[in-house]
């Protein structure tokens, strides 16, 4: 009878590392093999990183708690599509489910009109005219910061996708081409989105003034 | 002039919007406390479980559907190929049957001819003697 080869040594060196040395790889092959305790280790690894990501989009932590389970759900039932290979793989790989997590999710926000620049209160909207002229008088700029509910209310006037790329290129400070990578659009689309999404903040603050 | 004064007042405008909005976007980050509690919220890794574990019932339940769907036609095929062999012997005799009926059908002049042969051999020679003696054909008459 025939034997059935395994590639050399892979079965012997999983069963050697531990679980905090096994690279994602391995512990994506483990998590496909259904052992659990490999996706676990999976999530403790790059919870951070998508709870960051969501951060970028989302101001309170229960959206953010959303976003990672949502994310981690997916990843889950994708682990199958997850082909490998270099070191950073299944980062980017995990990160580019988040941000689309992100995106689905402003979509779902604008589609039920949470947020809108009208819930802007006379308060808010005095800050707001307030810190302006603080910084056309080039006060102090880095100073107090701006209500995260205020300035969420403010983004969310833009287009998810505007805001997608906005958030990405000045707060993750990614480039074009890292941000064209993580969406999966072209660098001509992430170029424009982000000078519309500029524009749009500029009309949108004019317009309060 | 004026309108260069305008221009410029439009761009400095502009770069004054952006540096705003600079800080509405930085308004956003978050410390790394928050983004570590948030990651680090007790049962999250527990509640993701869960919903994996319920969308793969859900999973199941859809193939089980699939499943029974196809055990049910399984369970249908003697009766669909008992129907099959009933509906294919039905198209084999039905022609067998209606042949003489379409046979009769065609036959019609065949019937009259069956009526004409119908005649005794006695009335046939009668009515041939009759031709012959009492009603002359054509040109064999008397004038």
């Amino acid at each position: 009878m025939e034997e059935i080869k395994t590639p050399a040594g892979t079965d012997a060196e999983m069963s050697v590392k531990t679980p905090s040395e096994m690279t994602d790889d391995e512990l994506v092959a483990a998590a496909r093999a259904g052992d659990e305790s490999a996706f676990g280790r999976l999530f403790e690894r790059h919870r951070r990183l998508v709870s960051r990501l969501g951060y970028r989009f989302f101001p309170r932590r229960d959206q953010v708690e959303e976003i990672i389970q949502e994310s981690f759900i997916k990843a889950y039932f994708a682990l199958d599509d997850y082909q490998g290979g270099g070191e950073k793989s299944f980062v980017s790989w995990l990160a580019r489910i988040a941000v689309r997590t992100c995106y689905d999710e402003l979509r779902r926000t604008r589609r039920r009109g949470e947020s809108s620049i009208g819930d802007l209160s006379e308060e808010e909207a005095a800050y707001l005219h307030e810190r302006l002229r603080d910084v056309s008088a080039g006060g102090n700029v880095e100073g107090a910061a701006i209500s995260r509910d205020l300035a969420n209310k403010l983004l969310s006037r833009l287009r998810p996708d505007d805001r997608m790329v906005i958030a990405l290129l000045k707060l993750e400070e990614l480039s074009i081409a890292e941000i064209s990578n993580l969406t999966g659009w072209t660098t001509a689309k992430v170029k424009m989105r982000s000078h519309r999404a500029q524009r749009g903040l500029r009309q949108l603050l004019r317009k309060l003034l | 002039m004026w309108t260069n004064g305008n221009r410029r007042k439009d761009e400095l405008d502009d770069e004054t919007l952006n540096r705003f909005s600079g800080e509405l976007l930085r308004a956003f980050e978050t410390s790394e406390t928050e983004i570590s509690n948030a990651a680090a919220s007790p049962f999250l890794f527990r509640r993701i479980r869960v919903r994996i574990e319920a969308e793969e019932r859900r999973l199941a339940q859809q193939r089980g559907a699939w499943l029974s769907l196809l055990a049910g036609v399984k369970h249908a095929i003697p009766a669909l190929l008992a129907f099959a062999v009933v509906a294919v012997a039905s198209l084999m005799l039905t022609p067998s049957q209606q042949a003489p009926a379409v046979g009769a059908g065609n036959e019609d002049p065949p019937t009259l001819m069956w009526d004409v042969f119908s005649f005794s051999q006695d009335e046939l020679i009668a009515s041939a003697a009759g031709v012959g003696a009492g009603q002359p054909g054509n040109g064999g008459g008397k004038k």
